[in-house]
């Protein structure tokens, strides 16, 4: 296509944008509601894999083995560890070292421990540490059936209900924004419609005269890709700020809990939301002008 | 060149608006069609434009065989063609200039060579004087001009009018035709559809008529000079 020829067509989707403005802005609308919440979502699921991954590197499984325990029996737990492969490391604890651990934490008071002279009330014990949160559960089960474990340590409740949440939110919003985005196209398609049926003038003109149909559809691609244009300028400038908001409010509330910065994900989430939105636009649009084409509406005769 | 051999048309309704056409229009020719109404003129027409395809028979059109045409050549034998019509269908928010200038722009030609056809058209009708009216300050005769002048600015090689003279008074409608005359004498094929035979009856060229779908007298090839 001659550069001439583009030049026209982007002003001719300018135009028409804006005398078609208060659809125009509808159509924004949506498509700016469905962009924030989809960053929101991503921006929770974000956050949640962050802390949980933390919380991970934190949390590591105790588990303790019977009383009594023979350096087989030790050797023997050390080599079912060998076949769980979600376990990243191992740490053995003595329960001499556990003694000694538990003496220091209580400083002073640690002499408390000394009419326990000769019988040690802990057991021996490993540190293990997992790969994938998400297997927890089933590794918790595989450490429990070990024969010489007595019992193992469960996960913090938060991680838990991070993760329900996190699964919670993607489930929901994966739904949401799906017909969201629906309605966005639907609403654009039908700005687009009366932008196309305000000018079917136009249209049968160019019809007559030979234009072909990536022609007459060209300006109205483009009339609905500034509608994506603005809608992810615009929905990016909203996540900004009411993720700064979020952020201070999580920081009064626990100065320890800190967000990912939005500076990190920032562009990318710009990015997304100018293609995400430009290609519902130019979707939206394409339906609707294909429609019209290929109806009567897109003849040269009787289309007044 | 038109060429229809058996062309039959019957609309979705039932209603057969042309029956078993044959006929040759030669390029260079100047042809009235004329008929009462609901005679099915218009239905030549559009199926010459390929507004309507025809429900049997064989149709050529200035090199285009439409029976084997595709659909993305419409738009290019179109472009063989210039249409004009009764309600002229200018754009009311555009100067006359653009409104022909649009008939070009729309097909991608370079601006440049935009301005100087656009400006060599509205000469050959007469309204060089009128280019940044709008449409609403000319009189009916004026804008028919420049839709004639839209319909010659991409160079057709056949004018294709349904009633061009039906909406402006019968003056200015005689000079209508001489200027298709003149466009005529100049190479282009014309097609003039209507039903004023006292319009018809004043210039010497070939008459088809038109008569519940079939055509019922055709004057055939006359020399191609108007004889008042
Ligand atoms: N889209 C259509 N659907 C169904 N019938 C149609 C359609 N267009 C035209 N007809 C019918 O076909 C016949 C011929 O119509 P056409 O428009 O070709 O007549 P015409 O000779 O141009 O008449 P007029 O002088 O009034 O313009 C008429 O009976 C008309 O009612
Ligand atoms: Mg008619």
């Amino acid at each position: 296509m001659k550069t001439s020829s583009l030049g026209y067509l982007i002003r001719e989707g300018f135009r028409s944008l804006w005398t078609n403005r208060n659809m125009a802005l509808a159509s924004v609308g949506v498509l700016l509601s469905c962009l924030v919440l989809l960053g929101s979502a991503v921006l929770v699921v974000l956050n949640i894999n962050q802390a949980v991954g933390w919380m991970e590197s934190q949390n590591i499984v105790m588990v303790y083995l019977k009383s009594g325990t023979t350096q087989a029996d030790i050797d023997a737990v050390q080599s079912k560890f060998g076949q769980i492969d979600n376990i990243a490391e191992t740490k053995f604890i003595s329960k001499e070292e556990a003694l000694e651990t538990q003496k220091k934490a209580l400083g002073e008071d640690g002499d408390l421990f000394d009419g326990y002279k000769g019988e040690n009330p802990f057991p021996d014990a490993y540190q293990v540490s997992v790969k994938d949160v998400e297997r927890y559960t089933e590794t918790v089960e595989e450490l429990r059936g070990i024969t010489q474990v007595e019992k193992v340590s469960e996960r913090t409740e938060e991680a838990e209900t991070m993760l329900n949440v996190r699964n919670t939110v993607s489930v929901i919003s994966f739904w949401v924004i799906g017909l969201l985005i629906l309605v966005a196209l639907f609403i654009i398609s039908n700005t687009i419609k009366i932008t196309i049926y305000e000018r079917r003038l136009e249209v049968s003109i160019m019809k007559s005269v030979g234009a072909t149909n990536g022609f007459i559809t060209m300006p109205f691609i483009i009339e609905g890709m500034l509608i994506g244009l603005i809608a992810g300028l615009l929905s990016t400038g909203i996540l900004w700020y009411v993720y700064g908001l979020a952020a201070d409010g999580i920081f009064k509330m626990s100065a320890f809990a800190t967000l990912i910065p939005f500076s990190d994900v920032g562009w990318l989430i710009l990015l997304c939301f100018l293609g995400i939105g430009m290609a519902a636009g130019a979707l939206g649009s394409f339906i609707s002008v294909q429609r019209y084409l290929r109806t009567n509406g897109g003849g040269v005769y009787n289309v007044l | 060149m038109i060429e229809f051999r058996g062309v039959t048309k019957t609309y979705p309704n039932g209603t057969t608006a042309l029956k078993d056409i044959n006929l040759t229009i030669e390029d260079g020719e100047f042809v009235f069609i004329v008929g009462s109404s609901g005679a099915g003129k218009s239905t030549f027409l559009k199926l010459i434009i390929r507004e309507e395809v025809a429900n049997a028979g064989k149709i050529r059109v200035n090199g285009f065989d439409f029976s084997t045409m595709k659909k993305r050549d419409i738009p290019y034998m179109r472009r063989t063609m210039g249409i004009v019509f009764q309600d002229f269908r200018l754009i009311p928010k555009m100067t006359v200039f653009d409104n022909v200038a649009f008939a070009m722009r729309v097909t991608g030609a370079p601006p440049r060579q935009i301005r100087k056809r656009v400006s060599k058209v509205l000469a050959l009708v007469g309204l060089s004087h009128k280019a940044r009216c709008m449409p609403g300050e000319l009189s009916g005769g004026e804008q028919q001009r420049v839709g004639l002048a839209r319909a010659m600015v991409n160079n057709p090689k056949m004018i294709v009018a349904d009633e061009p003279t039906g909406n402006i008074d019968p003056e200015r409608s005689f000079e209508m035709v001489k200027l298709l005359s003149e466009i005529n004498r100049r190479g282009t094929t014309v097609l003039m559809v209507t039903h004023e035979m006292s319009l018809v009856e004043r210039f010497d060229r070939r008459v088809i008529q038109i008569d519940d779908g079939s055509v019922i007298s055709d004057t055939g090839v006359r020399e191609s000079h108007e004889d008042e």
